[in-house]
C-alpha cells in the first residue's frame, strides 16, 4: 500500500547564472511499514529531498504524493502536517534547548492532534517510556541530556503524533558508534510496534544495510541505482554504488586495504557537465555518456539502474 | 627505539585533582605503525593525545613518568624547530584561517619550522600541496579555505602537518564528517606518508571499521584509562577485555534499544569501566595492571591474571 | 562551546543560541560584578530605608541654605535649605526606576522587531532595517531631546522618547541572534510539530535570541539614568522641586561658582555610580556568556 509517492521531484535553488540544481527529477516511494533509505554523499541532494517531503521547503516541479494528495506545493497543512513527521541529524540542535522534554513532546500532541491536558501528559509520557526513557527525565533540559537521550526524545516527539510516514535525516550520525546500534535498533522496534513507514537518509550504509527494506543511490541530485538492501550490498550495478561499496571501511580486520577507486571529489551541482553527471569520475565512461543522461531503468528483481554502461539483465 | 613513549599519563583539572580526567595511561607507537586509540565519547582519547602535544590549556595538570617522542622528552615549553609531533583534527575547516589563502598558511607553517625565506617557503607549500594529492597545487595554493572543500581542507592541513617533518602524526577523528569515499582518499594518504617518511601515526576515532581498515595496533580507552592493547587482528578476534567485548558488540545490531547508557563516573577508585562490567567483582576497586595476555596484547582486567603470559 | 559527535553518556553543555546560561554563583565569582551587585543592592537599601531616616527631601529651610556637609547634613544643604542627602536618596528610587523602565521597554519592543526582521527577511527586513539606520543616525540624547520635545514636556514623554532612543540597538542585537538560530534543527522541528510562523518566531526563535539583549539591557539601564538626569539638567521631563539627580545638578550648578560645589557634586556622584554599577553587572554577564 503505498504511502508516499515522489515523481519527479525538482528543487533548485536561486535563480539565473547562480542557479544551484540540488534535485534533479527524482522518484522515491515507500509503501506503509517499510524503511526506504536514500543514501548519497554530501551534495547529492538527498537532505534537499527529504526536507521536501516534509514540507519544510517547495519544490521546484515534480509532485509529493501523501496517499494520493499532493503536497510539493508549499508547507504541509495541519492534517496532512499530522501524518509526517521528522528527526534530525544533531539531537541536541533540533530540541528548543528552553524547552524541558516533556514540553518538547507534548507541543506537537497539542498543536497537532488537539490534545490538551492531563491526557496530552500522559501519552506523552507514554511516548517516552516507548524509547526507553522514564519519567525522572521529565523535567530535564536538553542540554542536561547525553547526546543518545536527546535523540530518543526527537523520536518519542515524532512518533507521539501517530505519523504515517517518519523522515530520519542522518539520525545517528551525530552519535558515536556504539549508540547508534541502539537507536537504529530502537527505530526497528518501534517500527515493528507501530507499522510507520521510514524514509531514512544518510550516507553510512553499514547503518543503512541494518534498517532498510530498500535503497536508492543518490549522486548529484539524481537516483542512480535502487534495489532492495540486500540485492544493493551483495551485487551493485551502478560504477557509483559500487565505489561507495568499496570505501566502506568494514569491521573485518583481515580484509585487506582497497585503496580508494574514485579520484577526486564530487563536482560542484552549479556546474554540471552535459550527458551523466558521473562521467568525470566513472572508469566505465564512454562517449555516450557525454552527450546522454542516463535514465533510471528497470534491470529486473526491482532493481532499477540509470547508467549506459550496465546492460538489461541477461535471460 | 619507539616514536612515542607514555608512562602513566595523567591528565587531571587543577581545579579538580582527586578525579583524573585520564589516568596513568602508557601508550606506545613505532616507527611506521599506526596506533589507533579507540573510545567513546568521554573517554580520554582526545585529551591524552592534547596533553601529548602540549596543546592543553594551564587549567589542566599533566604529569606523566615519562613522555618521549623519539627519545626526546616533552616536558618543559616547547623549543621551535624541535618540533617533531603534528597534529590534524576533526574539523579542517575551523583548523584552517579563513582569511588567508592556504598556500600562504602552509608557507608560514614551513618557515615557522624550517626557517628559509619566502619564495622557498611559496614553492616547499606548493610541494606539499601536490604531495597531499591536490591536482593543480599551484591554482589551489591562492584559494581560500571556503572555496575548497571539506576533504581538500583536510588535505591542506595535513600539508601543514607535514611542514614540520613530524615523526608522530595525531590525528584526531580526522574524516569525521567528510564522506566516505573522500576518507578512502585521506585514508590511502595517511598509509603513503607512514611508509615513505616513517613517521608513526596515533589516529583517534571511535568508528571500529576505521580502525580495522587503517591500524596496525589498537588501544581501547574508557574513563581515561587503557582497558586494552593488541594488534589489530587480535583484538577483533580475540579480545581480552569486558569492555573491548561490550564495544564490538554494540557495533552489532541485536542490542537491547531500551538500556540507556551510564556515563563515565569519575569517582570509581579502581576500574573505570567497573559499574558497567557484566563481570564485575570485589578486586575491581582497585586499579587492574596491565596485564600481558599474548604477545603484544595487554588486558587491564583482573580476570586476565591467571592467563598472563611471559611474553610482554 | 558547541556539541561535537556525542556519546550515549555525557551529557552535553551548548550555548548556541546565546541564550543565558548564568549561574548567580559563578557570577558571585567575579569581583566586579560583585562590585556592580553591591553597589545597587545598596542603593535599593538606601531608598528603602532612608525616607524614614532622613528629613523630607522637600522640605525647606532645614538650618540654613547652602550649609557645608557637616553632621547634621552629611551632603550638605542646597540654596532652598532642602538636605541633599535626603534629596539624593529620593531619586535612587526616580532615576533607576525610570532606567530600568526604559531599557525594559526598548528591550521589549526591540527584541519583538528584531525577529521579525530576522525571521522573515525579505522586504520586511529591510524596511525595519533601513528605519532603524535613520534611528541610530541621530546620536542617542540627542534623538530622546527631539523626541521630548516633539512629544511634550512631561515625565511620560521623557520615558518614551530615551526608549525609543535605544530600541533600535536591541532590533539589530536581536535580529543578529535571529539570524543564525533560524538555521538552527530546532525550529524546522516546531515548524513540523505544528507551530505557525508567528509561533515559531515567537515561542522558539525570540527566547533563544536574547542572550546579548540581556546583557544590553543592563547597560542600557545605566545610559538611560545618564540620559533622564542629563534631560532634567536640560530642563526637558523632570522639574523642580522634584528630587532627581540631574535637576539637582542643575540647580547646583550656579553655586558651584560660587563656591558652593556639594549641591552638584554629590548628585552627579551618585549618577555616576549608578551607572558605572550598571556597567560592571552587564560587563561581567557579558564575560560570562562568551
Amino acid at each position: 500500500m503505498t504511502l508516499l509517492e515522489v515523481r519527479d521531484l525538482h528543487k533548485t535553488f536561486g535563480t539565473g547564472s547562480g542557479a544551484v540544481p540540488a534535485v534533479r527529477g527524482v522518484d522515491v516511494r515507500v509503501d506503509r511499514g517499510e524503511t526506504v533509505a536514500l543514501v548519497g554523499e554530501s551534495g547529492c541532494g538527498k537532505s534537499t529531498t527529504a526536507r521536501v517531503v516534509a514540507g519544510l521547503t517547495g519544490a521546484t516541479a515534480g509532485s509529493v504524493l501523501l496517499d494520493g494528495q499532493d503536497v510539493a506545493a508549499g508547507a504541509l497543512d495541519g492534517q496532512s502536517r499530522r501524518r509526517v513527521q521528522m528527526v534530525f541529524q544533531h539531537p541536541a540542535q533540533s530540541l528548543d534547548p528552553r524547552s524541558r522534554v516533556e514540553g518538547a513532546v507534548v507541543e506537537p500532541l497539542r498543536l497537532l492532534r488537539g490534545t490538551k491536558g492531563r491526557e496530552a501528559q500522559e501519552r506523552a509520557a507514554a511516548a517516552l517510556r516507548s524509547v526507553g526513557l522514564g519519567p525522572e527525565l521529565h523535567h530535564r533540559r536538553p542540554g542536561e541530556l547525553s547526546g543518545g537521550q536527546q535523540q530518543r526524545v526527537a523520536i518519542a516527539r515524532a512518533l507521539v503524533v501517530e505519523p504515517d510516514l517518519v523522515i530520519l535525516d542522518e539520525p545517528t550520525a551525530s552519535l558515536d558508534q556504539s549508540i547508534r546500534a541502539r537507536i537504529v535498533s530502537l527505530l526497528r522496534a518501534l517500527q515493528d510496534r507501530t507499522g510507520v513507514g521510514y524514509l531514512f537518509i544518510s550516507h553510512d550504509l553499514s547503518v543503512v544495510r541494518r534498517i532498510a527494506d530498500r535503497v536508492a543511490v543518490m549522486y548529484l541530485g539524481r537516483i542512480v541505482e535502487t534495489a532492495p538492501t540486500e540485492e544493493l550490498f551483495s551485487d551493485p550495478r551502478h560504477p557509483y554504488t559500487q565505489a561507495l561499496l568499496a570505501a566502506m571501511p568494514s569491521m573485518d580486520p583481515r580484509r585487506p586495504r582497497v585503496s580508494a577507486t574514485l579520484a577526486g571529489e564530487t563536482p560542484s551541482p552549479s556546474r554540471l557537465p552535459t550527458g551523466c553527471a558521473f562521467q568525470d569520475r566513472c572508469p566505465l565512461v564512454h562517449d555516450r555518456c557525454r552527450t546522454e543522461d542516463p535514465l533510471l531503468s528497470s534491470r529486473g528483481d526491482l532493481v532499477e539502474v540509470a547508467c549506459h554502461a550496465v546492460g538489461p539483465p541477461v535471460g | 627505539m619507539t616514536l612515542l613513549t607514555v608512562e602513566r599519563l595523567t591528565v587531571a583539572l587543577r581545579d579538580d585533582l582527586d578525579h583524573p580526567l585520564v589516568r596513568d595511561l602508557d601508550l606506545e607507537v613505532a616507527p611506521g605503525e599506526v596506533v589507533g586509540l579507540v573510545g567513546e565519547s568521554g573517554s580520554g582519547k582526545t585529551l591524552s593525545s592534547l596533553a601529548i602535544a602540549g596543546l592543553l590549556p594551564p587549567e589542566m595538570l599533566v604529569t606523566a613518568d615519562r613522555l618521549e617522542v623519539a627519545g626526546n622528552p616533552r616536558s618543559g615549553p616547547r623549543r621551535p624547530g624541535a618540533v617533531d609531533v603534528a597534529m590534524i583534527f576533526q574539523n579542517p575547516r575551523a583548523a584552517l584561517n579563513p582569511t588567508m589563502r592556504v598556500g600562504r598558511q602552509v608557507a608560514r607553517a614551513v618557515r615557522a619550522n624550517r626557517g628559509g625565506g619566502r619564495q622557498a617557503a611559496h614553492d616547499e607549500a606548493v610541494r606539499l600541496l601536490g604531495r597531499v594529492g591536490i591536482p593543480g597545487a599551484a591554482k589551489v595554493a591562492k584559494a581560500y579555505p571556503h572555496q575548497l572543500s571539506g576533504g581538500m581542507c583536510q588535505r591542506v592541513v595535513i600539508a601543514m602537518a607535514l611542514a614540520c617533518t613530524p615523526r608522530l602524526l595525531i590525528a584526531d577523528e580526522p574524516t569525521t564528517g567528510l564522506d566516505v569515499t573522500v576518507q578512502a582518499q585521506i585514508f590511502d594518504l595517511l598509509q603513503e606518508l607512514v611508509a615513505d617518511t616513517g613517521c608513526g601515526v596515533l589516529f583517534i576515532t571511535h568508528d571500529l571499521a576505521a580502525v580495522a581498515e587503517l591500524c596496525d595496533r589498537v588501544e581501547v580507552l574508557y574513563g581515561g584509562q587503557r582497558m586494552e592493547s593488541a594488534p589489530k587482528v587480535e583484538l577483533f578476534e580475540r579480545p581480552r577485555h569486558p569492555y573491548t567485548t561490550h564495544l564490538l558488540e554494540s557495533v552489532e545490531l541485536d542490542v537491547d534499544p531500551w538500556a540507556d547508557d551510564p556515563g563515565v563516573d569519575l569517582t570509581l577508585p579502581g576500574c573505570r569501566f567497573a559499574h558497567r562490567c557484566p563481570a564485575v567483582h570485589d578486586r575491581c576497586t582497585a586499579v587492574p595492571p596491565a596485564y600481558p595476555v599474548a604477545t603484544g596484547h595487554r588486558s587491564a582486567c583482573f580476570l586476565c591474571e591467571e592467563e598472563r603470559v611471559d611474553t610482554a | 562551546m558547541s556539541a561535537a559527535a556525542t556519546d550515549g553518556a555525557t551529557p552535553v553543555q551548548t550555548t548556541e543560541t546565546g541564550r543565558l546560561r548564568v549561574r548567580l554563583g559563578t557570577l558571585l565569582r567575579r569581583p566586579l560584578f560583585v562590585v556592580g551587585l553591591t553597589i545597587l543592592v545598596g542603593y535599593a537599601v538606601v531608598a528603602i530605608v532612608g525616607p524614614w531616616l532622613l528629613p523630607d527631601p522637600l522640605a525647606t529651610g532645614q538650618g540654613g541654605p547652602l550649609q557645608a556637609p557637616s553632621a547634621d547634613h552629611p551632603f550638605g544643604t542646597d540654596r532652598f535649605g532642602r538636605d541633599v542627602l535626603a534629596r539624593s536618596v529620593a531619586a535612587i528610587r526616580l532615576d533607576v526606576v525610570l532606567g530600568v523602565t526604559i531599557a525594559a521597554l526598548a528591550m521589549t519592543i526591540g527584541s519583538a522587531i528584531g525577529v521579525l526582521a530576522g525571521y522573515w527577511g525579505g522586504w520586511v527586513d529591510e524596511a525595519i532595517m533601513r528605519c532603524t539606520d535613520v534611528l541610530l543616525a541621530f546620536p542617542g540624547f540627542v534623538l530622546a531631546l527631539i523626541i521630548a520635545a516633539v512629544l511634550g514636556d512631561n515625565v511620560r514623554n521623557v520615558v518614551i522618547a530615551v526608549a525609543i532612543a535605544y530600541t533600535p540597538h536591541f532590533v539589530r542585537l536581536t535580529r543578529a541572534q535571529v539570524l543564525s538560530v533560524r538555521e538552527m534543527e530546532f525550529v524546522d522541528a516546531a515548524r513540523i510539530g505544528g507551530n505557525r510562523p508567528l509561533r515559531v518566531a515567537f515561542r522558539h526563535v525570540l527566547p533563544n535570541s536574547l542572550g546579548p539583549s540581556m546583557v544590553q539591557a543592563t547597560l542600557v539601564t545605566g545610559w538611560a539614568i545618564l540620559d533622564v538626569a542629563g534631560l532634567a539638567f536640560l530642563g526637558v521631563g523632570i522639574g523642580p522641586p522634584t528630587a532627581e539627580w540631574g535637576v539637582m545638578v542643575a540647580e547646583g550648578a550656579n553655586d558651584v561658582v560660587s563656591g558652593y560645589w556639594w549641591t552638584s557634586l554629590f548628585p552627579g556622584g551618585m549618577i555616576v555610580l549608578a551607572v558605572a554599577a550598571f556597567h560592571l553587572l552587564g560587563d561581567e554577564l557579558e564575560g560570562e556568556l562568551r
